[in-house]
């Protein structure tokens, strides 16, 4: 189960503190204006053998409900303490109320940011016996200003006053301007309601400067209002709609499971489903661990830089069950020519997404975990299951691996970024969670590391948002502690978020920066080589008077923030850097040197079909 | 009925259990037919805006003093053409500036081509039938939170997903806090259905109908201010009577007649008026509820008006 996790910002939440609060629980972040703070229930004491956090209290399966449901938030407020010096029944300010609203919701662990605006709501979090706060070093975007303007004062452009609800409208889920006190306990309940029910989303709550200090007495059971958004919520499958699925699976000679982000809740149901049916499966960008990739029906990930067979399998079915998936041009190239041999079944939480890029035969507007677990049932009772064999299918999917797997040459002792990525996965057997910026790097890691668990996978796959890896994995380390997390990162991306560098140090953050650094942009050059007959256009990031230098020295700029660090250039030291890197405990660096000459293979051309996917060929030939 | 009578309420659709009354006026009015219907018990309300217009002030001083010369007939000496014809050719496209001195009709920018629609055209572009991509003017009937910045959030939905907006009306519904807004949007049966699930996924939305396929009773309201003198007014009055048009403004050089119906009574008015000068238009988008009767009185009426 995930939890949700809470930002709150005084400028701009998003990208950065939400890329930690995301990577923290991989779901829905509530973030506030206000102040910076990024929030996650804690896990339980002892290290978890699985990285997944487990809430304290008996919460229902994915939504958090706080105050009225939750047992620790007793009906009667708490008495006055040393700290919080004020009874049940005394007003106190609304920066208190809004922390204690936040501890009621289970929040342990939070990224803030002070600043001017934001100052009551941090003087409040120290009072907090409870909530936990990490620093990040960097507010992202200097034109994001502080919203935290007094209520009287909206729309008066005051100084730094940003209308961010109206900002952040078209990225959230729903936001929420507070405007008054009174509101901050239900308001607090229905953003956390409404950022992990559904399809989750990021939900934003303002609240203005004047709202933080005025006083008041919270009355903590207010209830939520949140009616035509509840009547909606999808309800449970029905039996025939399942039905209906079992009878195409088993009508079908060449069925294959495309699975997405949205089975992220789900994956002891999935291989449970792929255990009884024996239906190869292929995840996408956002999928990857939902499915183990070493298991020998995965097809690992299908799309434009997917493998060959998964893209085969897709092209040749005569099923696809789509399950949390949303047809995206990444995965779909041409879309009319995308699984045209097969018929389509969707299901998805979201009913906008149902039919919205390709029309399915059959669809079910459900949660993905509800259905599996419905077909699942089915299947152990009935006889069906016993007639399913797909031998034939998987010993052409067998064959297309043996054909077309995932490679990449070697030249001399230069590093190759797949082998480095592959020598990674040796030596944490796969069990380390990582986080990618975006480029070349993360689709290597992407294809070259073995994921066997749900949200073992950090990355910013639809919105691309470079600087992602290292705010991502400070926050996955919060949130799992003694698990290893690395970052894969490109020398492009590292260098847009890496002050957080401090963040790891300072809370000593067992994160591994593992820097794939080819001095240049990588994924732009490869579709210059390709594309744009080799024309540089601004994607040298070394120093053009000096090429011969690696620049930036990321070595001596981790060494400034008190981080180890260590450069590689040679094929034959990469085993023995890694293996130190992993030893080492704390944060730690790795600035390893590829050519940039390496291309992501294989590649399907965006509005590609299957049979445009280019196989060959890098920078060198040119 | 009593009370329908009291507000000049005119019936526009009757079923067995319900009666659709149409009501006009300033808003206190409305909310004063409101509360006394409300003890039959009100099962749906669709409302507009408050459209308005300034009164004409009397004399030379008015705003509209010098507009059209054209209309008035004794003021033979400022135009040398029949007021008639200059007017047919602007309202066939082509503009002629050496008329424009007093014989301008409209304060609109000479344009170019046939097929824009003129600015001041009644009929503001709804397609009834199908053309020939399957495009056709879906009316929508959305119900949502009152609360401030929700039209933003609706027609930012409709902004974002390319969707436009032939003409919008909101207003208050029958339930405590809640706005109904009332859209033309033009789009094939399938792009609105993508556009009505993106609207459910908005929280402060209550519901989503598509009133297009069902009968429907549909109202707009405008109020016209026509340049006329005292000769000219006569007519411009007898006009409005053929339309149940009322007159609700007079000075001495305009006319200001409210009409409340669909949108062809609505195109055949303007562009009866339109010779004499039209100076101000204010009108709500259509507003409709559906018909309890289930009558569709498009098919009953016959085709609409030729373009």
């Amino acid at each position: 189960q995930f939890q949700p996790s809470l930002c709150l910002t005084e400028i701009s939440p998003l990208a950065q503190t939400l890329a930690a609060a995301m990577a923290a629980a991989t779901s829905p972040a509530v973030a506030f204006s206000g102040a910076t703070a990024a929030a996650m229930p804690k896990p339980a004491r002892h290290p978890l053998p699985r990285h997944q956090p487990v809430s304290r209290r008996a919460l229902p399966a994915r939504v958090v409900r706080c105050c009225a449901a939750s047992p620790a938030a007793t009906s009667a407020a708490p008495p006055a303490t040393a700290l919080r010096p004020w009874g049940p029944s005394e007003p106190r300010k609304g920066a208190d109320i809004l922390v204690e609203a936040l501890e009621r919701c289970g929040i342990v662990d939070v990224f803030a940011y002070p600043g001017g605006a934001s100052m009551e709501i941090h003087q409040a979090l120290t009072r907090s016996p409870v909530i936990t706060n990490h620093l990040f070093r960097h507010e992202q975007g200097e034109a994001f200003a502080a919203s935290g303007v007094p209520r009287r004062m909206i729309g008066t452009d005051a100084f730094q006053e940003t209308p961010i609800v109206e900002v952040t409208r078209s990225i959230t889920k729903h936001n929420y301007l507070v405007l008054d006190v009174e509101d901050i306990p239900r308001v607090i309940q229905e953003a956390f309601f409404l950022a992990s029910s559904g399809r989750p989303g990021p939900v934003l709550v303002d609240i203005p400067k004047d709202i933080q200090q005025q006083m008041a007495v919270p009355v903590w059971d207010t209830p939520m209002s949140l009616p035509g958004y509840i009547a909606r919520l999808p309800k449970p499958p029905s039996t025939e709609s399942l039905e209906q699925v079992l009878r195409l699976v088993g009508e079908s000679r060449r069925p294959i499971l495309y699975v997405g982000g949205g089975c992220a809740a789900s994956g002891e149901e999935l291989r449970r489903f792929v255990e009884l049916t024996g239906i190869p499966v292929t995840t996408t960008l956002m999928g990857l661990g939902n499915f183990p990739s070493d298991d020998p029906l995965s097809l690992r990930m299908l799309g434009m830089h997917g493998t060959v067979y998964a893209n085969y399998a897709v092209d040749k079915a005569d099923l696809l069950l789509a399950f949390g998936v949303r047809f995206d041009d990444r995965v779909t190239g041409k879309i009319e020519a995308f699984a045209s041999r097969s018929k389509i079944v969707h299901i998805d939480i979201d009913p906008a997404e149902i039919g919205k890029n390709k029309q399915p035969h059959v669809s079910i507007c459900a949660d993905v975990k509800l259905a599996l677990q419905g077909l699942n049932d089915l299947l152990n009772g009935s006889k069906a299951q016993q007639g399913l064999d797909f031998g034939p299918w998987h010993k052409e999917l067998d064959q297309q691996k043996r054909e077309f797997p995932l490679g990449f040459k070697t030249f001399g002792e230069a590093i190759p970024p797949q082998y480095a990525i592959q020598v990674l996965d040796e030596l944490t057997k796969g069990e380390a969670i990582i986080a990618t910026g975006v480029g070349q790097h993360q689709m290597w890691a992407a294809q070259y590391y073995t994921y066997k668990r749900p949200r073992q996978w950090l990355s910013s796959s639809g919105l691309g948002a470079m600087g992602f890896g290292l705010p991502a994995a400070a926050g996955a380390a919060v949130a799992n502690p003694g698990v290893t997390v690395v970052d894969i990162d490109g020398d492009g991306s590292f260098l847009m978020n890496i002050q957080e560098l401090a963040l790891i140090r300072i809370e000593n953050l067992p994160v591994k920066v593992m820097i794939l650094n080819n001095q240049h942009l990588g994924m732009v050059v490869q579709w210059e080589d390709r594309f744009y007959k080799a024309n540089r256009a601004h994607t040298y990031l070394g120093n053009p008077e000096n090429e011969s230098e690696i620049y930036p020295d990321f070595v001596t700029i981790a060494k400034g923030f008190n981080v180890p660090a260590v450069r590689v250039t040679k094929k034959s030291e990469v085993t023995a850097a890694i293996k130190k890197m992993l030893e080492t405990p704390g944060p730690y660096l790795l600035d390893i040197i590829v050519p940039h000459q390496e291309h992501v293979l294989p590649m399907i051309p965006s509005g590609g079909a299957f049979k445009d996917m280019i196989m060959e060929g890098d920078g060198r030939t040119s | 009925m009593f009370v329908a009578n009291v507000f000049r309420a005119k019936v526009v659709d009757i079923s067995e259990n319900s009666l659709t009354l149409e009501v006009t006026g300033d808003p206190g009015k409305i909310v004063a037919a409101q509360r006394n219907l409300r003890k039959f018990g009100i099962e749906e309300i669709c409302r507009t805006g408050k459209i308005a217009l300034r009164r004409e002030k009397i004399g030379a001083a008015a705003r509209f003093w010098g507009f059209s010369a054209a209309s008035y007939p004794d003021l033979v000496e400022a135009s040398r053409k029949n007021p008639l014809t200059s007017v047919n050719k602007t309202v066939n496209g082509s503009f002629d500036q050496s008329s424009s001195a007093g014989g301008d009709v409209y304060p609109v920018e000479p344009y170019e081509s046939l097929s824009m629609n003129q600015v001041l055209d009644a009929h503001w572009g709804v397609l009834d039938d199908e053309d020939s991509n399957g495009l056709r003017s879906h009316t929508l009937s959305i119900l949502v939170n009152d609360c401030p910045g929700v039209l933003n959030i609706i027609t930012g939905v409709f902004a974002r997903r390319g969707y436009s907006i032939q003409s919008l009306a909101v207003g208050p519904a029958e339930k405590e806090g809640i706005s109904r807004i009332t859209t033309v949007v033009p789009g094939t049966d399938e792009s609105i259905e993508k556009l009505v699930q993106q609207l459910y996924k908005l929280i402060d939305v209550h519901k989503v109908d598509d009133l297009t396929d069902l009968p429907f009773a549909e109202r707009e309201l405008m109020v016209i201010k026509v340049s006329g003198n005292t000769a000219a007014r006569r007519e411009i009055l007898d006009i409005g009577n053929i339309f149940r048009a009322e007159c609700v403004d007079l000075s001495d050089h305009t006319v200001t007649l409210q009409l409340t119906g669909d949108l062809d009574k609505m195109v055949a008015l303007q562009r009866l008026l339109e010779p004499y000068g039209i100076c101000e238009v204010a009108r709500t988008g259509r507003a409709a509820l559906i018909r309890e009767s289930r009558v569709d009185s498009k098919y009953l009426r016959g085709y609409s008006l030729p373009l």
